[in-house]
């Protein structure tokens, strides 16, 4: 047991962000990151530290079970409580990456646009992912339907032909750290702008464009 | 949903299930591994388990106690609120308030599910406890779609859901936000963004 938590401190260390982690706070940052990628509407910013201590973890603990005699009741609640952990990361970068073919011009789009300090939204791995997927579209298009049309008409602008995600979508959020005067826009024109504060532990259901920057500074959580 | 569930109570039973399990203990007898003492605790990601002594109530996460359960290696101990009588106040309560009431339990629901699937007979008038439960949840969810049509009709940006539980809320969550993301469109006149509908790749 120690050697796992001395295990998950020195991954914590090596990671930006520099806080140590206990496995248990681990997953649970993981669970946030799962959570609110699966309702936000758009591709939220890559947690790939997270991602990478998870993914060591869980090769150390099989690895450690492998060794392990079969038959001991150990065995197999660790086997579960991997399976378990294993779930999450899978839906998580699934969802990520079903996010990205979504909407891979705009996402690239930021990508490029994006300046030097600040955090990307995409891993090395999920970029390459993009820029494959991106290229593939292209010649795929072109290969089918393109090449026959008149020339033209040759030329397809991904940017506006693929939907942009949907800001103005409502999400339903909990608060983690209060928060005051949140201008809360009105659905109609007859209607005036109010604000709002958001006590922690409260739950609201709002649009997401409203808090999206609470949801990256990780103030709110999306449910 | 995703989060840890709170954990049941936990109680291995050397007694009882002795036709079934060895009536010997498994635990104590468990090898020493990498150079730990013979400790009883099953070190896990999301914390410490055990020790597990026979006879001993011991907490562990929900998903394990129901597997235990299943192997017939523990009697479970329901959670001090799954109680007739503390339900019936629930319920009562629950009825009479206009607004949500504060569960006992941010997973009521499948808490009670799935301890009164899997261990009915370790949890005393476990089908009145099913039926007030029910009954609760059913309170709960009219008053959800109340509230939610009149969210709809007076057009409101913004709602507070205090005490809902996530459970409730993906109940009618996914349909409630699309809905209501249509109807914003189509309110402020905006065009779906091109290709919405055609094309997807």
């Amino acid at each position: 047991m120690a050697e796992q938590l001395d295990l998950a401190g020195q991954e914590s260390d090596g990671a930006s962000d520099e806080v140590v982690l206990t496995p248990a706070e681990l997953i649970d940052r993981l669970e946030q990151a799962w959570m609110n990628e699966k309702f936000a509407p758009e591709l939220l910013e890559s947690k790939s530290e997270i991602v990478e201590c998870v993914i060591e973890q869980l090769d150390h603990m099989e690895e450690n079970l492998k060794k392990a005699s079969k038959g001991d009741l150990k065995v197999s609640i660790h086997r579960m409580e991997t399976g378990r952990i294993r779930y999450v990361l899978s839906s998580y970068l699934r969802c990520r990456l079903g996010k990205i073919e979504k909407f891979f011009p705009h996402v690239l789009e930021k990508e490029k646009t994006r300046s030097d300090g600040e955090p990307s939204s995409l891993s090395p791995e999920e970029f390459a992912f993009a820029k494959e997927y991106m290229a593939n579209t292209e010649t795929y298009l072109k290969n089918v339907a393109l090449k026959h049309m008149p020339p033209n008409l040759q030329k397809v602008d991904l940017l506006r032909s693929v939907p942009k995600p949907d800001l103005d979508s409502y999400v339903f959020l909990r608060v983690n750290e209060r928060q005051e005067n949140l201008l809360v826009e009105p659905e109609t024109d007859e209607q005036r702008d109010y604000v709002i504060d958001l006590e922690e532990g409260s739950q609201h259901l709002i649009r997401y464009k409203t808090i999206a920057p609470l949801v990256a500074s990780g103030a709110v959580q999306l449910i | 949903m995703s989060e840890p569930f709170e954990s049941g109570w936990l109680r291995r039973d050397a007694r009882g299930r002795a036709g079934v399990s060895p009536a010997k203990p498994r635990s104590p007898s468990r090898p020493p591994r990498e150079g730990q003492a013979c400790c009883q605790n099953v070190p896990e990601p999301q914390g410490d388990l055990g020790p597990f002594n026979p006879g001993l109530p011991a907490r562990v996460p929900l998903w394990l106690a129901v597997n235990l359960k299943r192997r017939q290696k523990c009697r479970l101990l329901p959670p001090d609120w799954m109680d007739v009588e503390k339900l019936e106040e629930m319920r009562d309560h629950e009825r009479k308030e206009e607004t949500f009431t504060p569960m006992p339990s941010p997973h009521y629901m499948e808490l009670s599910q799935l301890l009164l699937n899997h261990a009915a007979d370790n949890i005393p008038k476990a089908d009145e406890i099913r039926t007030l439960i029910k009954e609760t949840w059913d309170t709960r969810i009219a008053k959800l779609r109340v509230s939610a049509d009149r969210f709809v009709r007076q057009q409101e940006a913004h709602a507070r859901l205090d005490n809902l539980t996530l459970l409730e809320i993906s109940t009618s969550g996914a349909f409630l936000t699309r809905a209501l993301g249509r109807m914003y469109r189509l309110r402020t006149g905006l065009q779906p963004p091109a290709g919405t509908q055609s094309q997807d790749f």
